[in-house]
């Protein structure tokens, strides 16, 4: 806040010493000082854990971030522990998840942008009600549930899957807004010229909906890729059902740290690199996902 | 649809509906004499047990044969049937049991049956613990009289055999009473007034709503679901209104019924676990299984719900088929209604799936999870092993008075508001940081004649694109004891001890919503920048014009645009940070521990824990408190909704959906 005050008001008493343009040149060094501060600090944290994923000389945490001596050795280490079942576990999550989950959102959303039917408010308000309640709650049921169904320990990815993407319904509110801006007379056009409605959805509305499409596999894949909280009540300390966010948790742990710091260090890299280059190449859909979203609420 | 209804008129009836009324009447009353025929003279009736109890006691005063019996208070209470961990004061006892296996084979009995009919009791006030009490039950009174015999013949001969139960010897026989048949079969089974009262109130729907109906395709229809439909050759509506009649039938017949019954109780009979020796294997007998009956209790209460439902849309589809066929016009083929499913009615297409996952994975657990705020259900009242009930609105009662493990602790609720009143605070704080702090780098890089706007926003940007796990477990390392930022801060002498960013209640809070301002940023930047840009630019210029500095250009122009368009989101943004369970959790799991603080079944408040953090920690933790957590829930739920209803309607930005098409 009070940096904020502090550079609008800067501004004004300079401009009676100087031209408009020293003014301003002024300004945008001073943002440039801060924009390069701000940089520096949102990048320490990254720099580090790559830094410190190469160190050999000790597993434990330590006081400096540049290893004495470099190696692979913490990435060799992973390939022999239970890290890789954890990251085949993670990407098959992930994959069907943001496949099915895609399907399910866009289809709740285009349904409750386009049609108008009697039971459309209601179901958004309850939607909008349930929405409100912890999530966090319905676990234990769940848990219980697919504990039944034997997708709990080692089996725990189908059921993961399964209730990742059985609830997805609820998230549709970023891609309504999108289809709420596809103009209706596209589709009513499309009807007096004979097609079905489901002809208007795939003919002339999916080509439309790129952005909003690659948006919600890409935030569908990112959620499983990092969840933690449902990933480990469900896999329930079998390691042979863990995904990377719960394994590399528990390496963190009281007992493991000294052990595994290191190693945590080399596989976050190894979750991290993927998910990164993926969302900055698709980084647009995603802003544009973002923003349209935030306005419409 | 509805105008073609409206359109044609009713058929006529011969009788007027008031005949058709009582003649239902008469249906009904038929239906229920029908089934309290049905269950006095058809169908089988099932009677309790018969008990037949026999008494050993031991005659000698000096020798108490009981003794060995006794558990480590000197009571007596071992002598009850057994978990396993009597095993070995039960052994001889199970081994009279087997060695009646003959009376097994005859009866076609296995051992844990068996075991399951015999309760071996005791006289409470009988201290010396002298008489042993055997009851066996079984529904023919002749095997129980049988069985009861010949197990106290045994239980005497073993309490005397001295390679058994060495001790002083025994003068004089024990004492065998057989008391006989002290409990009589009773007759339990379907109780006949509530089948008669059930029996009557959905005959009562069928036939009135068979007397409402016209014609006698649609009467018929009120009893074989799909007829109506069917015999006007719409085969396929037909066909699945039938379909779902049987299922609905066979369900509730085989499986629905029977869940109802147990709802009320949760369920009566305990898993009890036998071992015949010492050691020996285990013999379970299942019992019920509280949560299951809960679960689908509430999912057959469902069903009945949807039975109700499609029973009315039957009916509701008869009326139409009739009305269109009595206009004249063609009825819907199955064909077109399978094409209306990607066309007129393609909105049921799309929705079933999400929907269906929506009720079972969303709705029914809620409820379910609300449920259990009446329950008593946790880690020791797991449901298997000990049953959980219903308890009413006890725990409610109790949020004043629920107090920890410890003495002088503070009670539920003082804890409760404590968390409640951080949670708010950091809401505040996480949501308002966020905003204010993303909007200014937003306009900074956005500021005309900064170069490399790209690059900035990508680097801000990947805190979104890594995992939280990640960066969030890694950053609270670096700011450990131990640390990096400790260590650097000491090797450059600024510091002389570590400071304890994780270890004080007011570091760690404030340091908490400081790493969330590093995660939270970037989506604000991202949101402001798109808002910042549709601003008129008119707008700024002749306000620079009027001569206003860029403090009141921000404070006039800029703020009141965007909290009018990012209304909603800094709501919905404020709840999401009430519920924010990752920053927490991962940063700090809720520490430091938050000293006198309530403990819930073991596990105790920490000072960053929000109310969600509590709420999974009492779930995961110590004693699986799952009531106390499901309370919780529903608080936060209201804490939630009452800030939504309050805000939300004094919102100046609640926009017309519609405006965009």
């Amino acid at each position: 806040m009070s940096n904020i005050a502090n550079t609008a008001s800067s501004q004004p008493k300079m401009k009676k010493h100087m031209g408009l343009k020293a003014s301003r040149t002024v300004g945008n060094t001073l943002i440039y000082i801060l924009l390069i501060t701000i940089s520096i600090i949102w990048l320490i944290p990254f720099v580090f854990i790559v830094l410190q994923s190469f160190r050999v000389e000790s597993t434990h945490q330590v006081g400096y971030v540049v290893p004495q001596v470099w190696g692979f050795k913490n990435y060799a280490d992973l390939f022999n522990s239970n890290f890789v079942k954890w990251y085949v576990n993670t990407f098959v999550t992930a994959l069907f998840t943001c496949i099915l989950q895609t399907l399910i959102v866009l289809c709740m959303s285009y349904t409750l942008s386009r049609f108008r039917f009697k039971m459309r408010k209601p179901l958004m308000k309850i939607m909008l009600i349930l929405g409100l309640f912890p999530g966090m709650l319905s676990m234990i049921i769940l848990y219980r549930v697919l504990k039944d169904l034997g997708l709990t320990q080692a089996n725990a990815v189908p059921g993961l899957i399964l209730v990742y993407v059985a609830s997805s319904g609820m998230g549709y509110y970023v891609s309504k807004g999108f289809f709420d801006t596809i103009p209706k007379s596209l589709d009513e056009a499309a009807r007096i010229d004979g097609a079905t409605r489901a002809q208007v959805l795939y003919k002339i509305i999916l080509p439309l909906s790129k952005p909003i499409v690659i948006y919600t596999l890409l935030t569908a894949f990112m959620g499983p890729w990092g969840d933690y909280v449902f990933a480990a009540y469900v896999s329930n300390n079998t390691s042979a059902g863990m995904n990377v966010a719960v394994g590399l948790y528990n390496w963190l742990s009281q007992d493991q740290i000294n052990k595994k710091y290191t190693m945590f260090c080399a596989g976050g890299v190894l979750v991290a690199v993927p998910v990164t280059v993926l969302f900055m190449c698709l980084q647009r859909y995603y802003v544009e996902g973002v923003t349209g979203g935030a306005v419409k609420g | 649809m509805t105008n073609q209804e409206r359109g044609t008129q009713a058929p006529k009836r011969k009788l007027p509906l008031i005949a058709h009324i009582l003649l239902a009447q008469v249906a009904v009353v038929l239906c229920c004499l029908l089934t309290w025929y049905l269950c006095e003279n058809v169908v089988q009736k099932e009677y309790s047990d018969a008990t037949y109890r026999t008494e050993v006691e031991m005659i000698d005063n000096n020798y108490n044969a009981m003794g060995y019996l006794k558990d480590a208070n000197g009571k007596i209470a071992a002598l009850q049937y057994a978990p396993v961990s009597d095993a070995i004061t039960k052994a001889p006892l199970y081994q009279a049991v087997v060695d009646e296996m003959d009376l097994l084979n005859q009866h076609n009995l296995t051992v844990g049956r068996l075991i399951d009919r015999v309760k071996w009791g005791y006289d409470e006030a009988d201290t010396t613990g002298r008489t042993i009490t055997i009851d066996v039950s079984f529904s023919d009174p002749a095997v129980a009289e049988e069985i009861g015999n010949k197990l106290a013949e045994k239980l005497n001969s073993i309490l005397t055999d001295k390679s058994k139960f060495p001790g002083p010897p025994i003068n004089q026989p024990n004492r065998i009473e057989h008391y006989g048949l002290i409990q009589n079969p009773v007759r339990t089974g379907p109780n006949t007034l509530v089948w008669v009262i059930i029996a009557g109130i959905i005959a009562e729907g069928v036939f009135l709503t068979m007397a409402f109906q016209t014609g006698w395709k649609n009467k018929l229809t009120c009893i074989i679901m799909g007829f109506a439909n069917l015999s006007r050759g719409q085969v396929l509506r037909g066909l699945l209104f039938f379909l779902f009649e049987v299922v609905a039938i066979g369900y509730m017949v085989g499986w629905g019924v029977g869940w109802l019954q147990k709802l009320p109780t949760l369920g009566t009979v305990k898993t009890e676990h036998y071992a015949l020796v010492a050691g020996g294997q285990e013999i379970v007998s299942y019992g019920d299984d509280s949560f299951k009956i809960l679960l689908y209790g509430v999912l057959t209460i469902f069903f009945i719900l949807a039975v109700i439902y499609t029973y009315y849309q039957n009916v509701k589809q008869g009326r139409l088929a009739q009305k269109i066929e009595e206009a004249g016009k063609r009825l819907k083929s199955g064909r077109e209604d399978l094409r209306s499913l990607v066309d007129d009615q393609f909105h049921k297409t799309l929705l079933a799936l999400p929907v269906a996952g929506i009720t079972v994975f969303t709705i029914m657990p809620i409820i379910f999870m609300v449920l259990v705020a009446f329950t008593n259900y946790s880690g020791t009242f797991d449901g298997k092993e000990n049953l959980f009930h219903w308890v009413g609105l006890d725990n409610f009662n109790q949020l004043l008075t629920w107090t920890s493990n410890g003495s002088g602790n503070k009670t539920f609720m003082a804890t409760f508001g404590e968390i409640l009143a951080w949670t708010l605070m950091w809401a505040f704080f996480a949501t308002f940081t966020n905003y204010f702090l993303g909007m200014f780098v937003a306009m900074a890089i956005n500021k005309k004649g900064i170069k490399g706007k790209k690059l900035f926003r990508t680097i801000l940007v990947m805190t979104i694109a890594i995992p939280q796990f990640i960066s969030l477990l890694y950053v609270s390392k670096m700011f450990d004891k131990n640390g990096i930022v400790n260590s650097f801060l000491m090797n450059m002498g600024w510091i002389e001890r570590a400071l304890p960013f994780w270890e004080d209640a007011t570091w760690a809070r404030f340091t908490v919503i400081i790493i969330n301002i590093w995660i939270g940023i970037p989506y604000l930047m991202l949101i402001t920048t798109g808002i910042l840009m549709n601003i008129p630019a008119d707008l700024y210029e002749s306000a620079r014009i009027d001569g206003a500095n860029p403090w009141q250009q921000y404070t006039r122009i800029t703020l009141p645009y965007m909290l009018f368009v990012t209304g909603p989101y800094l709501l919905t943004s404020f709840t999401g940070n009430m519920n924010n369970f990752n920053v927490i959790y991962l940063l700090t799991g809720g520490g430091p521990t938050k000293l006198g603080a309530y403990s819930a079944g073991g596990v105790s408040a920490g000072n960053t824990d929000l109310l969600i953090t509590w709420l999974f920690k009492i779930t995961i933790g110590g004693d699986h408190l799952y009531y106390q957590a499901s309370v919780i829930g529903i608080l936060v739920f209201l804490v939630v909704a009452l800030i939504t209803l309050l805000v939300y309607s004094r919102l100046p930005s609640n926009k017309n959906e519609e405006d965009f098409q």
